[in-house]
């Protein structure tokens, strides 16, 4: 039986709620309370932090990946649960000092103050630390601690956050690190969070429904749009579009029933604006869906892409993924919806 | 007891108001021949429709309209401006004391002066929000029948392109072309 002090033991909470094992709100009733953290931790605490890091990411990631997919690897196609595509001991994380720095200075009132004392240096984070932070925003998206952690700039470069949050980060500029994504260990968990990353657009492309500030509605879409085109290009350049498949999910399902371009607009008065104005909030509303010309680029260009040429295998890939997420229809939903905010389109 | 007097503040503003509003666009072009001759039978079919050039775009402006299109990206630029002078006037009453300070009444005067220039000055602003919804609705006005145009224009031009695509391709020996239904049908001798 171990012993650990009350601040250890709801850092332990905080990390149980992080890894989907006790409810979120645990979690945001006790992040950002405490007015100092203790010098040190004990020994203890930091095994038993380690013991959940090293239990709880994998159960999360194997709740995430266990279903039989289709990635690619090295340039082939490997079938199968995510350990099945790659052996586990390819799929090891490592997490430094500053996972153990995040969250004890999660736990502070400090966290809420507008310039973090914690800033470590991009290149110093592992996929690991950068992970835990993501699990942390995950666990948090909905609070407003959420919305305060999300505030700092520590981890605006990160390609796996802004991806998954750029409805919390619409106003940062800063330009998008893919790197620890698009490679190794951090592409693997890329492909285990495809469905949570549809679910998220989903969720912010249905908040759009409710959307009544205008400017809240073009900085979020001014967000989407440089996470999107910065993943895609960094996608293409790896090699890897079948990372972009929840795109095709999410669009799949969001423009099922052909809805109209004002599921997107949602109480926006948009009479009394300019109509320059107008198209740009209408345009900045619909990025995702704009997005759908990208991918059926891709599309275009997988079919050009013969059985001895290089990338065969990722060309074929992308066919079957957009084939089976009905690529075409998407598409033609897409075009009509944005004809529809066009003025000089019949 | 105070004796109090009234006095009448008059003040006018007089400003040149400005409102613009603008739509932009691409053209849907089909790539039938190289950038460079889609742009070149744009840019010439744009001048025959009344289009002059001014460095790289073609330009054309009937009244406040002005219609700008980038043959080479097919990008189109409808803008809407307009500008007025307006003058408003206005009056505004304040008691002053006569027992009073003469600073102090000065202070007032100035205060009721401060307050009438701000009423002229939203008074402005509202003639401002009027004319950017005026000039707003006539560039939705206008949009249909540049739509119009715009699409005829690219009809054109893509009958164009087809024709010298298919001269490339061989020799033509049947040319036909309904323009009121803008079909166009081309028989090839490979």
């Amino acid at each position: 039986m171990k012993s650990v002090s009350r601040f250890e033991a709801n850092l332990l909470r905080v990390l149980q709620s992080f890894l989907g094992r006790a409810p979120a709100r645990q979690a945001a009733n006790l992040v950002m309370r405490q007015s100092s953290a203790p010098p040190c931790l004990s020994r203890a605490a930091v095994e038993l932090i380690q013991d959940h890091l090293q239990k709880g990411v994998v159960s999360y990631l194997a709740h995430a990946g266990w279903k039989h997919e289709r990635y690619l690897r090295d340039g082939r196609v490997a079938t199968g649960r995510l350990w099945e595509r790659t052996a586990p001991e390819h799929l090891g994380l490592t997490f430094s000092g500053h996972s153990l720095e995040i969250l004890v200075w999660l736990m502070t009132t400090g966290a809420r103050n507008s310039k973090p004392t914690w800033r470590p240096a991009h290149g110093q984070l592992t996929v690991g630390d950068r992970f835990l932070f993501f699990l942390a925003l995950h666990c948090l998206r909905n609070n407003d601690e959420g919305k305060v952690l999300a505030r700092h700039g520590i981890l605006h470069q990160d390609g796996l956050i802004r991806l998954a949050f750029p409805d919390l980060m619409a106003h940062t500029r800063a330009a998008t690190f893919w790197p620890p994504w698009t490679t190794g260990v951090g592409a693997c968990i890329l492909e285990a969070l495809q469905r949570t990353l549809t679910n998220r657009w989903l969720e912010i492309e249905r908040g759009k429904e409710r959307a009544s500030d205008v400017k809240v509605l073009t900085a979020l879409g001014q967000s989407q749009d440089a996470v999107l085109v910065s993943f895609a290009e960094t996608l293409t350049a790896a090699g890897r579009w079948d990372l972009a498949r929840f795109l095709l999910q999410t669009l799949a399902e969001l423009l099922r029933d052909a809805p109209s371009s004002n599921r997107w607009l949602g109480n926006v008065d948009l009479d009394s604006m300019r109509l320059a104005a107008r198209m740009d909030v209408q345009r900045a509303a619909l990025t995702l869906v704009r997005c759908a010309s990208t991918l059926q680029q891709w599309d275009a260009q997988a079919r050009t892409v013969g059985y001895f040429d290089e990338g065969y295998a990722a060309a074929q890939l992308w066919k079957s993924d957009w084939e089976s997420a009905g690529g075409a229809q998407i598409c033609q939903h897409a075009e009509a919806i944005l004809r529809e905010i066009e003025p000089l389109k019949a | 007891m105070s004796r109090a007097y009234r006095i009448r503040v008059q003040e006018s503003l007089r400003r040149v108001i400005t409102a613009e509003d603008h739509v932009s666009t691409q053209l849907e072009l089909l790539e039938l021949l190289p950038v460079e001759q889609m742009a070149e039978l744009l840019a010439a079919e744009l001048e025959r429709a009344g289009f002059e050039k001014k460095g790289n775009t073609l330009t054309r402006q009937n009244k406040d309209v002005i219609i700008e299109i980038d043959p080479k990206t097919a990008n189109v630029s409808v803008r809407v401006q307009s500008s007025t002078e307006v003058e408003v006037k206005g009056e505004r009453a304040a008691i002053l004391n006569r027992e009073a300070h003469r600073d102090q009444n000065k202070k007032t005067e100035e205060a009721t002066r401060t307050e009438l220039r701000k009423d002229l000055n939203k008074k402005v602003d509202d003639k401002k929000a009027a004319l950017e919804t005026e000039v707003t609705k006539k560039l939705q006005g206008s949009l249909a029948d540049i739509r119009r145009e715009l699409d005829q224009v690219v009809n054109r031009v893509t009958a164009e392109a087809l024709k010298k695509k298919a001269a490339q391709m061989g020799r033509i020996t049947e040319l036909s072309e309904d323009k009121a239904s803008g079909s166009l049908t081309i028989v090839l001798e490979v």
